[in-house]
């Protein structure tokens, strides 16, 4: 008997007992479809918050002078980040923004302006969809031009260019040189706050605060996670030996993220672990209804033997039909599961999550190993009956 | 010695040792050759289904060599023994034991498949089911045929190989007489076509369409009787003296 025989005659056996094979796959369709369920919905959050902060900017430093005293570091701080090693640093600006009114004809809103150098699209990760970006020179001319971000764009100029279009900032008047792309975020991390933006050059501080002001926040952008971890260091030793302790704060979105990331690897670890066990549990549950069934077909086994079927042809049946019925109900249970998730995720999270390849792998490919590891036991009994003894089971 | 079929000092024994130990088999020496149509005949418990359990390699005995067509078969492992129930031996068994699951074709066909041959199997079993009669009902499961056509096709089951030895355990026990008729008629034409006939039965009317008839009384041969004349027993006398007993 060969290999595509063995295979007729399980799918055979399968039909012919609908009932006993939807029982017998239920349990491995609910664990495949937990496990499917469960790991891709941590995943697609952690993707989406993975996302959401790359979109925030990733490597990207944050500075905080809280010290006490007239002193600018502004210039020292900058020459300072001029000497940062320029593999690791890709990007310095002070990073000062301020609630004020803007007006463009009958319009008026409150806006959040930010202070910046020429670099701080690259530091804050901003993309220019139209225009031009502030310059070198506009920072050092003390140019009165602004960049909206998208959703100013959107609330003053409708249809209209806002390119070269001036706008009234507190009172006085700014060309608007430039427009940023929205960063389209989630609401759950701040919507379209990043979109309400007007970026001036940062020489301007004090003219849009209309009193004098002192810088007092800074972006370094760094070129990967690890440059950002080794910029952190160097920056905190600076900050530590210019302003004192507890006079400044260096942080990275990375250290959050950091923590972020090993919490979901935690919950998708202790979740996974959870459908792991309702995998294993229907596993179980095919043994079980293998044992049953090689009970109730003890006869057929007899028979079988009778004229001419030997142990392993047995032995091979009842595996192929355990690895058939659990490949079919893994099958079931990765769609089922994909579709739950797509459900769940719509439903509680508002996003659309989808299993990765990989899940999708593990799931079918355990499915497949528990309905044969499980599905061995079984056969072995099965085949070792002497077909008398099979025959005289009534 | 050539016999087809040879049993020397067969005993086959349920708990032995034990108080309630059951001698279904008792000592028993048989030859059968090529060729014979043989009851064997006994009440239930003589150890006659024992008998036939031993002769088609179903069970092996407690002692004792069986030794069929020059093969000792307690030394065969599970996969020749396989061989032998698949190519040498043809079961006819009183429950019909079908496939429930499996159309009449497709039950014909398994020793087939067992045997390992490919190509015309579907052809095979359905001359078999032709030669049976059943031709037309080739695509019916078990549970929509007549006992009698559910015996036709198990017969149709064992002759598909065409194994030189037939054995058959009351096959007409679970059918009206017209029925069983024509099974026994069958049973015949398998037995004129060559084939060595093994019958297993109560029922003396039966017995008697055999060529030789073995009477079996608790594990034992009490009776060994041809009716063609080389037995010391005449036909008429080994009839009275089963049914006297």
């Amino acid at each position: 008997m060969n290999l595509r025989q063995a295979f007729k005659m399980a799918l055979k056996s399968i039909l012919g007992k609908k009932g006993r094979s939807f029982l017998t796959m239920l349990g491995i369709i609910i664990g495949s479809a937990a496990v499917i369920v469960l790991v891709s919905i941590v995943q697609g959050q952690q993707a989406e918050m993975m996302e959401q902060f790359e979109k925030m900017g990733t490597n990207k430093i944050n500075i905080y002078d809280y010290s006490w005293g007239s002193t600018d570091i502004s210039q020292d701080l900058y020459d300072f980040c001029l000497t940062l090693d320029p593999d690791l640093m890709v990007g310095f600006t002070p990073s000062y923004n301020t609630w004020v009114q803007v007006r463009y004809k009958s319009k008026v809103s409150d806006v959040d302006i930010y202070m910046g150098s020429e670099m701080y699209s690259l530091c804050a990760s901003y993309k220019l969809s139209a225009g031009r970006d502030i310059s070198y020179m506009d920072v050092q001319k003390y140019n009165k031009v602004c960049v909206i971000g998208s959703k100013v764009q959107n609330d003053f100029f409708n249809y209209e260019n806002p390119v070269g279009k001036k706008i009234l900032i507190n009172g006085e008047e700014y060309t608007v040189i430039g427009t940023y792309e929205s960063k389209d975020m989630d609401r759950n991390y701040g919507g379209d706050y990043y979109d309400n933006i007007i970026v001036v050059p940062y020489t301007l501080a004090s003219r849009v605060q209309k009193s004098r002001y002192r810088m007092s926040n800074y972006i370094v952008k760094a070129s990967s996670a690890s440059a950002t971890k080794e910029l952190v260091k160097q920056i905190d030793e600076w900050m530590m030996a210019k302003v004192g302790q507890y006079n400044y704060y260096v942080y990275s979105e990375n250290t959050y993220m950091e923590w972020q990331n090993a919490d979901f690897m935690q919950t998708g670890l202790l979740l996974g672990g959870i459908a792991g066990i309702s995998l294993i549990v229907g596993g179980i549950g095919i043994m079980n209804i293998m044992l049953v069934t090689v009970t109730e077909r003890t006869r057929e086994i007899g028979i079988r033997k009778a004229i001419g079927a030997p142990r392993r042809s047995i032995i091979t049946q009842f595996l192929i039909e355990a690895s058939v019925l659990s490949a079919i109900g893994g099958t079931i249970g990765i769609l089922l599961g994909g579709g739950l998730t797509l459900i769940f995720g719509k439903l509680y999270f508002d996003s659309i999550y989808t299993p990765t390849p990989l899940i999708i792998l593990v799931a079918f490919a355990v499915s497949v190993a528990f309905g044969i590891g499980f599905g061995v036991y079984p056969a072995i009994r099965a085949s070792r009956l002497q077909p008398v003894e099979a025959l005289r089971n009534e | 010695m050539d016999h087809l079929i040879y049993l020397n000092d067969v005993y086959k024994i349920y708990g032995e040792g034990l108080e309630s130990e059951v001698r279904a088999l008792n000592g028993v020496n048989l030859a059968i050759d090529r060729g014979e149509f043989v009851a064997i005949v006994g009440s239930s418990g003589s150890g006659k289904t024992t008998m036939m359990n031993i002769l088609g390699c179903l069970d092996i005995p407690t002692y004792g060599d069986y030794i069929l067509d020059g093969e000792l078969v307690s030394e065969l492992d599970d996969r020749e023994l396989s061989r032998i129930r698949n190519r040498e031996i043809g079961f006819i068994f009183q429950g019909f034991n079908l496939i429930p699951d499996l159309t009449a074709v497709e039950n014909v066909e398994l020793p087939l498949i067992y045997a390992g041959r490919h190509g015309n199997r579907k052809q095979l079993a359905m001359e078999a089911l032709k030669r049976v009669g059943l031709e037309g009902r080739a695509h019916h499961k078990p549970s929509q045929m007549s006992g009698g056509q559910q015996q036709r096709v198990a017969i149709a089951r064992a002759i598909v190989t065409n194994p030189p030895i037939i054995m058959a355990d009351e096959p007409t026990g679970n059918l009206d007489s017209k029925t069983g008729e024509h099974v026994m008629e069958i049973l015949k034409g398998l037995h004129a076509d060559g084939a060595t006939v093994i019958l297993i039965t109560h029922d003396m009317t039966l017995a008697r369409e055999a060529k030789r008839t073995i009477r079996i009384l608790d594990g034992k041969i009490v009776h060994d009787s041809k009716i063609d004349g080389e037995d010391t027993f005449g036909r008429e006398a080994s009839y009275e003296s089963a049914a006297s007993l």
